[in-house]
């Protein structure tokens, strides 16, 4: 009696764990169109902008709460990041241009978003993230930044082929070398233990829109039928 | 005597007109679309040969706030170079690409601009355009791209380092089928709307038709420098005694 109460006590558990993948499909933020919420992002930094083991942390934003949505950590900065163009003349104008590439990560999408599926929550981990980080130079000085990102992902809990892939662009607004993290941005995340260590920076932030989000290959996890006897016998000694 | 009056007029004719037509150098300085010191906009680009990342394809963007203003625009820079900086397009993935543009010129716009100087457009001849444009496709279509922008000009009638450079951020809305993937249009627009301006030809000129692609331009930061005109203190006498024989 014990072992099928058991029995029942562990499906009962499992059916929330994974009643069902993200739909497929691709998605866009509310600001192209879509029905997917737009964004917040910081970036952690160690010591400064574009060093290894810079930490991004992004979140979705309602207007009012950050990360009801969506939440993707921990990508960090893994090699120096490439110079592409360098137009920063003698007077200390123009723009440079970076390729940035991260390891590592993970993306959470709230059950409920319009890939809702029958989880109550989904997680992936990333497998590839890259920027494009444009940056321009007035008298030495920055005085924009604009990035372009796009990852991979693969769904925990699903087959491999379950996967999303994003591309988004992100406005830098601020860093800690002008003041503290505005009110209302993503705390700052380091990778290493990939937890949450506060406002104090040092780090950026910015917004995150113009998203293009996309689930695939995510099939319901295979059911083979059974009979309650043959249930009873795999647990017969 | 009656030649001497004649020339200091038509010295003065002349030194009207050139006032009106550059009354004030840009100011120089750093402005924000996102602090809303100016428009953000649109774009479209016409296609050279039915194909979305080829060389010829012209570029033609304006700020746009509900309907076109005179905040900016972007024309007719043509696509020379388009390469790869990783794997080339394919059916599935993200997919990323430097394309560089030459040849157009940017106007911005005076009154009612926080770079205002007195002239009502500044005219500037693009010196360097470059677009990161990363493309998402799945399923052998494109579903969506966003871009880095920057361009940089130097703005006639000024001295030559009178200078702008500006970034921002684009993202594909729309476009026509053609190489080297039709785009999905259970995603993007098939149809450009009226918010997006007409496709121009490489001359620049206006009302061409496609085939092409449409995008928002967005977080634009715009700088200017080196345009005010050194000005010599002088009096009456002085300037009269230029002249006198």
């Amino acid at each position: 009696m014990r072992i099928v109460l058991t029995l029942f006590l562990c499906i009962v558990v499992a059916v929330p764990a994974f009643a069902g993948p993200p739909v497929n499909g691709t998605y866009t933020s509310t600001d192209i169109g879509g029905s997917m919420l737009p964004g917040r992002y910081s970036e952690n930094w160690t010591p400064a902008k574009l060093s290894v083991g810079n930490t991004l942390n992004e979140q979705s934003w309602d207007g009012g709460t950050l990360g009801t949505q969506w939440h993707w950590y921990c990508p960090w900065i893994t090699f120096p990041p490439a110079l592409l163009l360098n137009t920063v003349n003698g007077l200390g104008n123009g723009i440079k241009i970076w390729k940035v590439t991260y390891s590592g990560g993970y993306c959470w999408l709230d059950g409920a978003g319009p890939w809702a599926g029958g989880d109550p929550s989904y997680l992936a981990n990333v497998t590839t993230w890259n920027a494009i980080v444009t940056e321009t130079y007035s008298n030495f000085v920055e005085v924009g930044t604009v990035r372009n990102h796009d990852a991979r992902a693969v769904f925990v809990g699903y087959d491999q082929n379950c996967m999303s892939l994003s591309v988004t662009n992100t406005e830098k607004l601020g860093d800690t070398n002008g003041g503290p993290l505005a009110p209302n941005y993503p705390d700052f995340w380091n990778w290493t233990t990939c937890t949450d260590i506060g406002t104090a920076g040092p780090g950026e932030w910015g917004d995150v829109d113009s998203i293009t989000y996309t689930i695939l290959g995510c099939e319901p996890l295979p059911v083979t039928p059974t009979t309650w006897g043959a249930v009873k016998s795999r647990y017969r000694n | 005597m009656k030649n001497v009056i004649l020339v200091l007029a038509l010295t003065a004719v002349l030194v009207v007109s050139a006032a009106a037509a550059f009354a004030g150098a840009p100011l120089s300085g750093t402005w924000k679309s996102t602090n809303g010191d100016f428009d953000e906009g649109t774009a479209t680009t016409r296609w050279a040969a039915f194909n979305y990342l080829a060389t010829g394809n012209v570029l033609y963007g304006q700020s746009y706030n509900g309907g076109f203003t005179n905040d900016w625009t972007i024309g007719c820079p043509m696509v020379v170079s388009v390469v790869p900086l990783g794997p080339p397009i394919g059916p599935l993935g993200n997919f990323t690409y430097m394309i560089t543009y030459t040849g157009g010129y940017v106007t911005l716009g005076g009154p009612g601009n926080p770079w205002n100087g007195g002239d009502a457009v500044y005219t500037g001849i693009i010196d360097t355009y470059v677009e990161i444009r990363t493309i998402q496709t799945v399923g052998g279509k494109i579903v969506g791209a966003v871009s880095d922008h920057n361009v940089s000009a130097h703005i006639t009638g000024y001295p030559e380092s009178c200078v702008a450079w500006a970034i921002g951020n684009g993202v594909l809305r729309g476009g026509n089928a053609g190489l080297p993937l039709n785009m999905d249009y259970g995603v993007l627009q098939s149809v450009k709307g009226a918010g997006y301006p007409d496709y121009h030809t490489v001359a620049c000129a206006p009302g061409a038709g496609g085939p092409g692609h449409w995008d928002d331009i967005r977080d634009l930061t715009l700088s200017i420098t080196g345009c005010a005109v050194p000005t010599q203190q002088s009096t009456w006498g002085n300037v009269k005694s230029m002249y006198r024989r």
